[in-house]
């Protein structure tokens, strides 16, 4: 579900910067980007097996 | 570099986003692998690269619209770079099957390193962003490409929602949700 809405929401940045104003596509891209990050942080949970 | 020649360099980036993002899905139905979250991002981060990239088609060539691509591209990398990570310890099998010797999430950080790449020495060329203000002429070949990835953006839509059914997606799927029918017996 919420990857859906990501790509939906995607695809309405896609639309926007094709058909809409360039303000409006560059909004729309900053709130796709902070969504992905926030369901990256969601699910990237497992711990690197790293050792510096 | 002419802003015809920057259009075309972005249009033929449109195409390769499709083909990678087609791939994706050819395999995933052929192998019958379901991505996994981190998997969905990249893609999801392969979508958010042809923003800038059809930017540039509807508005010309500009600094700002390769910048969006730049950012996108770091996203992804640092998505496909903790996949990596997580698999990297000798002896790990790695998630999904690999191809010509790397795995997905493996290529996928290549490409997208591969793009900043690309932007960094496509925005040496000033001569693009010079000029008229006016959009660019554009033929059936980029319209095509545009309404191309905008169509396998959708269909990954759809794709993740049957994956993951209506709530979050599990961290290792074996089922599509939305066909998977629980025994009741």
């Amino acid at each position: 579900m919420f990857f859906t809405g990501l790509f939906l929401l995607f695809v309405a940045t896609m639309l926007v910067a094709w058909f809409g104003t360039l303000r409006k596509a560059f909004m729309l891209f900053a709130l796709s980007m902070a969504l992905t990050g926030a369901l990256y942080l969601h699910h990237a949970t497992s711990t690197l097996p790293l050792s510096f | 570099m002419t802003p015809r020649i920057a259009v075309l360099l972005n249009t033929l980036g449109l195409y390769a986003i499709s083909v990678v993002l087609l791939a994706a899905f050819v395999f995933q139905i052929t192998l019958q692998e379901l991505p996994c979250p981190l998997c969905l991002l990249q893609r999801v981060a392969f979508t958010a690269l042809a923003v800038g990239l059809i930017l540039t088609l509807r508005y010309g060539p500009k600094p700002s619209h390769y910048g969006l691509t730049i950012i996108a591209a770091l996203a992804g990398a640092g998505i496909a770079g903790r996949q990596v990570l997580l698999h990297i310890q000798p002896g790990d099998p790695g998630f999904g099957s690999s191809i010509l010797g790397f795995h997905f999430y493996t290529w996928a950080f290549i490409f997208f390193i591969g793009a900043i790449a690309a932007c960094a020495a496509v925005l040496l060329f000033n001569k693009q962003f010079a000029g008229r203000d006016q959009p660019p002429s554009l033929g059936l070949f980029d319209r095509v490409a545009v309404w191309l990835v905008i169509s396998i953006t959708f269909v990954n839509a759809a794709g993740a929602l049957i994956e993951c059914g209506v709530g979050f997606c599990p961290a290792n799927p074996v089922v599509y949700e939305l066909l998977h029918r629980p025994d009741t017996t």
